[in-house]
């Protein structure tokens, strides 16, 4: 019976053990970039702000080609930082003249991807 | 959603489907078989049938001034044609003078054998024939000319009467109104006025001397040429077996043989309408009118197919990805 116990209580060991080498997925969003705009005749860059609080946490910008019409998608992973609550800006280009605009803002939930849809409208 | 175009198509379909065939036309035509036997008995030269054909055609009730006028040439070429005597020349001759009677100017005759045109070119020319387009309707409310013209004699003094009879409205009803319709007694008379050589005509006014002014009517009457002395030199028609006339205010006005054919109005022995005209089809209902039908069908169609292509699922582009960024 004590040898039972033993074996017991060295499984409960080595599932919390296990169980502490889990990490939790990181949340995150995925934001789908989407409008009525031939790729690349009609705009061939997209400018992608998160802010936060009027801030802006990360700025990204992208050349748009045949190759990649829209929609388009790219997810942001919170990271170390805590933003439970970010707004995400795109910016329509044609050789730098601002043709499309679109915004929408999204929650970061703990252990979840959330998808959220940016309409670019024409200028 | 999707059940929503079918419904609309099924709608469509079940308009389309209710749009009208186009109606045949109809043509009324009096037929008289036995004329037609008769008319191809005297062609094979088969006389004796032919006027036994002829005497059942003339008894038919029905015969318009067309038939009548035919019968009577028909009959007296197959007369003629058995090969002439006395007896047969009267009878060809009546045959003829019946025809003269409904068809003045001798129409029927161009079907007729050269022996029955050559005698009725004669009498014609010897007998004094009371020639008129019998009516066969006319248009209530308007005057009823009356023409005549009396060829084969002399004008002289020769006076020319009509005599007519308005039925009750309704049709005799008893048999004393029946008797009256072919009392002489009972038709007014008026002369007729000469209006040309050999030529005399009288107008018989709405709401005078017994004409109807409005409604539908009919209307018997004979006309009559007196020589000198009182003597009857012809009578186109007679109170025993006057010449009806239909008053109304619908049918179209037809006189003579092609007028009465194109009216067609035959009457019976009975003064009825043998075959009467069929009454005009009712106007087709809203939903047999293409012109209605027509064009809601295609709207409903076309709504139809724009619904179809409207709520197709538009294909989606695919999305694609510009990566992954991890915010500081």
């Amino acid at each position: 019976m004590k040898t039972l116990n033993r074996f017991a209580a060295l499984g409960a060991l080595a599932l919390a053990f296990g169980l502490s080498g889990c990490k939790q997925q990181d949340a995150a969003i995925l934001v789908t970039i989407q409008g009525p705009f031939i790729i690349p005749t009609n705009a061939d860059k997209l400018i992608l702000d998160c802010t936060e609080n009027g801030t802006v946490l990360l700025r990204k910008t992208f050349t748009l080609t045949a190759a990649t019409p829209l929609p388009q998608t790219v997810t942001y992973v919170e990271g170390p930082g805590d933003h439970p609550h970010v707004k995400f800006n795109a910016l329509l280009y044609k050789t730098d003249t601002l043709v499309g605009r679109g915004t929408v803002e999204a929650d970061f939930t703990a252990g979840k991807t959330a998808n959220v849809t940016v309409d670019v409208t024409t200028q | 959603m999707n059940q929503l175009p079918r419904a609309l198509i099924g709608l469509a379909l079940a308009v389309l489907a209710a749009l009208p065939a186009r109606a045949a036309e109809l043509q009324y035509r009096a037929e008289n078989k036995n004329l037609e036997e008769a008319r191809s008995l005297v062609g094979k030269a088969r006389y004796e049938q032919a006027l036994e054909e002829l005497q059942l055609a003339e008894t038919l009730p029905g015969n318009t001034n067309r038939h009548i006028a035919d019968i009577g040439a028909l009959k007296a070429t197959a007369l003629l044609g058995l090969g002439v005597n006395p007896e047969r020349r009267q009878q060809a001759i009546e045959a003829l003078v019946s025809m003269f009677h409904v068809d003045p100017e001798g129409t029927a005759l161009s079907n007729a054998s050269e022996d029955a045109k050559a005698l009725a070119a004669q009498l014609k020319a010897e007998r004094a024939l009371l020639l008129h387009d019998r009516l066969v309707t006319v248009r209530t409310g308007r005057p009823l000319r009356l023409k005549a013209r009396l060829v084969g004699a002399k004008a002289g003094d020769v006076q020319v009467f009509a005599h007519y009879l308005t039925e009750p409205e309704g049709g005799a009803q008893d048999a004393k109104a029946i008797a009256a319709l072919t009392d002489p007694e009972q038709f007014v008379k008026v002369q007729l006025e000469a209006s040309g050589a050999n030529a005399y005509e009288v107008y018989l006014r709405p709401g005078v001397g017994g004409v109807p002014a409005d409604g539908e009517h009919v209307i018997r009457y004979y006309l009559e040429a007196v020589g000198a002395g009182g003597v009857v030199l012809d009578a186109n028609g007679s109170a025993t077996q006057p010449i009806r006339v239909q008053l109304s205010a619908t049918r179209a006005e037809g006189a003579g043989v092609g007028g009465a054919d194109n009216v067609v109005v035959a009457l019976d022995e009975g003064g009825h309408v043998a075959h009467p005209p069929p009454p005009p089809p009712p106007p087709p209902p809203w939903y047999q009118n293409w012109k209605i039908v027509g064009p809601i069908g295609v709207v409903v169609v076309a709504v139809a197919v724009g619904t179809i292509i409207a709520v197709q699922p538009k294909p989606q582009p695919a999305s694609g990805t510009l990566g992954t960024v991890t915010l500081p």
